[in-house]
């Protein structure tokens, strides 16, 4: 009876431990959600409810209709789905050869690989200001799908080459004895068995100029090629352009897709991000 | 029992590489050269290059006037005394509070995580999949956003905090604009932000340690600590370290956090080495001072990671015996 007591009380602890944990996560998310469901237009306030008192979707229809906002929105996306699609595809072919062929250079290929992201990254901003420049490609999309496409090279294909390595080499041999070419062997039967491995590090490509503040505000002087990163930022930086509602909306735009696909693929992010992580 | 046996001399014939000329196998392997080419390519111009450029540049004077002028000259390794030196105490300031932002928080990073991650797996508990969800939303969300919403949410006037505080008949804080207190708030955002990764890892790790060998302890009469201490300890780490390593260069080079809630502000009070850099570079537009501290804070960098690695290696080794 005493040990059942007792064990009831500590899950009792752990429930309440538990709880306060989840509020304090839960804050920030619930307050730009109510501020954002909120159809106050005064700040000031003198009670806080945990919802809204007057629901409102003004704030959407607000941010979703704000010019510059839909010109962000679409530069955001062209940026990062060119930087996924463009990274993914040279990753892949580089790491499936990493894998599955053994030609001289290969070690110190992939070593170099590794080497590389250990140099400091950030001394190449002004280098890569120039070379824009001279490319004369500043305030172009294809500039930034270049730039943000190499800093993520070396992780992709260490991530992609870990995964090749685990699909049995028996499959190919099996192909080959049925006449498959080298280039049939890759499309039509590494690439579907690897759909999960590019689908995670897809993920993180995209994520990175999603979010990537630094180098859009560095190489990005034209207002139409804004980033929802900078254009949020601005917005963050001075309250009196617009409310606090309309940001809030936009917070949540920007940030529920990447939320819905972290959080449906948790496991296998957080198992790629350790291993990726720590072998580069 | 038979194939597996089967299999294993085949892979070490697989493995050991046939006598061939190098011309050959090049030749052999064309297509593998084909393949790795663009991105090799793409990497060496777009982002190698540049680097060793900006390293080539740290020895330089270069800055927005000696290049307007044309007087960039080599100045050897002035720029790293410069930084390190008594000249420029302020980069010596910077470096010794990016160390303590990143033993702080990546001491609550591990410890909250593992702490949550232990609660969360009691066998008995119910809820665990809504408390998981819950607990690493603050990681699901792009830090970007969050760090914006914290921000706003520390505004005096009209921000969360002050409003209840307010409510509560406290009187304000200056949450961001007090040099002491900014360091703390952002240090709060940080942890917040940090924590559900370290439980994540560590739930993973705790799930795949067998209950019996807890039920065995039992038996033998061990009290929780030292079951903690000799079971679950033991048995995390080898998943614990990696995940230290990466949440210690993760925290070392964080920039959106300071960034986004201080600015490096008020005066110079919060700056840590990478938001110092990017304020070098973007105010003062000294490209050399820039590359130069970039080329330390990596310095340091691969000096973490090599004792790390150590550590972790000699760690690995101690649970084969």
């Amino acid at each position: 009876m005493n040990y059942r007591l007792k064990e009831k009380m500590s899950y009792f602890l752990t429930h309440l431990f538990m709880i306060t944990a989840c509020l304090i996560t839960l804050i920030p998310i619930w307050w730009v959600l109510h501020t954002a469901f909120d159809n106050r237009t005064s700040m000031v306030s003198t009670e806080i409810t945990l919802f809204p008192k007057n629901p409102t979707l003004d704030n959407f229809i607000e941010v979703l209709t704000h010019p510059s906002f839909l010109t962000w929105l679409r530069n955001s996306f062209i940026f990062s789905a060119g930087t996924t699609i463009f990274c993914l595809a040279l990753a892949t072919l580089a790491a499936y050869a990493f894998s599955r062929f053994n030609f001289p250079g290969k070690r110190a290929g992939l070593v170099s690989f590794v080497v590389y992201m250990m140099l400091p990254a950030t001394a190449s901003l002004v280098p890569q200001l120039m070379l824009i420049k001279v490319l004369g490609i500043k305030n172009t999309y294809i500039s930034l799908i270049l730039i943000w496409s190499a800093a993520n090279m070396a992780f992709a294909v260490w991530n992609l080459k870990g995964y090749f390595d685990t699909i049995p080499k028996s499959i190919e041999e099996a192909a080959i004895v049925d006449g498959a070419s080298k280039l049939q062997i890759f499309t039509l039967i590494m690439l579907p068995l690897a759909k999960p491995a590019l689908a995670i590090t897809a993920i993180f490509i995209f994520t990175v100029p999603w979010t990537d503040y630094v180098t859009s505000y560095l190489f990005l002087t034209d207002g139409s090629m804004y980033t929802l990163a900078q254009g949020l930022f601005g917005w963050a930086a001075d309250f009196r352009t617009v409310s606090w509602g309309v940001f809030s909306a936009g917070s949540i735009i920007m940030a529920l897709p990447l939320t819905i696909i972290y959080l449906a693929f948790q496991k296998y992010i957080v198992s790629g991000l350790t291993v990726g992580g720590v072998k580069g | 029992m038979i194939s597996q046996q089967n299999q294993r001399p085949e892979k070490t014939t697989n493995t050991t590489p046939k006598r061939q000329g190098l011309l050959d196998k090049i030749k052999k392997n064309k297509i593998a050269y084909l393949y790795v080419l663009p991105a090799m390519l793409v990497v060496l111009m777009i982002s190698l290059g540049p680097i060793l450029y900006g390293i080539g540049l740290s020895f330089f004077n270069a800055n927005l006037y000696t290049m307007g002028q044309g007087t960039v000259k080599f100045v050897g390794l002035r720029n790293y005394f410069r930084a390190i030196g008594s000249m420029d105490a302020e980069f010596l300031i910077v470096l010794f509070r990016t160390f303590i932002w990143t033993i702080v928080n990546v001491f609550f990073h591990v410890s909250i995580g593992l702490i949550i991650a232990i609660a969360l797996n009691r066998p008995k508990l119910r809820g665990k999949g809504i408390y998981r969800t819950l607990v690493i939303l603050p990681w699901a969300v792009p830090q970007f956003v969050t760090a914006l919403v914290w921000k706003m949410m520390y505004n005096e006037q009209f921000g969360f905090f002050n409003q209840i505080l307010e409510m509560m008949g406290i009187p304000a804080v200056s949450w961001t604009s007090h040099a002491g207190m900014a360091f703390v708030s952002a240090i709060i955002v940080n942890i917040w932000l940090g924590f559900p990764f370290m439980t994540m890892v560590a739930t993973g790790a705790l799930q795949s340690i067998p209950r019996d060998y807890y039920e065995a302890a039992d038996i033998d009469g061990a009290s929780g600590w030292q079951k903690f201490k000799n079971i679950t300890i033991p048995l995390l780490k080898p998943a614990m370290l990696p995940a230290t390593i990466l949440g210690t260069i993760w925290t070392f080079t964080n920039f959106n956090v300071i960034y986004l809630i201080t600015g490096g502000g008020p005066g110079k009070a919060t700056e840590i080495v990478s938001t110092y850099q990017f304020n070098i570079l973007t105010q003062q537009n000294a490209y050399s001072m820039a590359a130069t501290y970039s080329v330390i804070v990596s310095i340091i960098l691969i000096i973490i990671t090599a004792i790390n690695m150590r550590v972790t290696k000699a760690l690995s080794q101690e649970g084969v015996e």
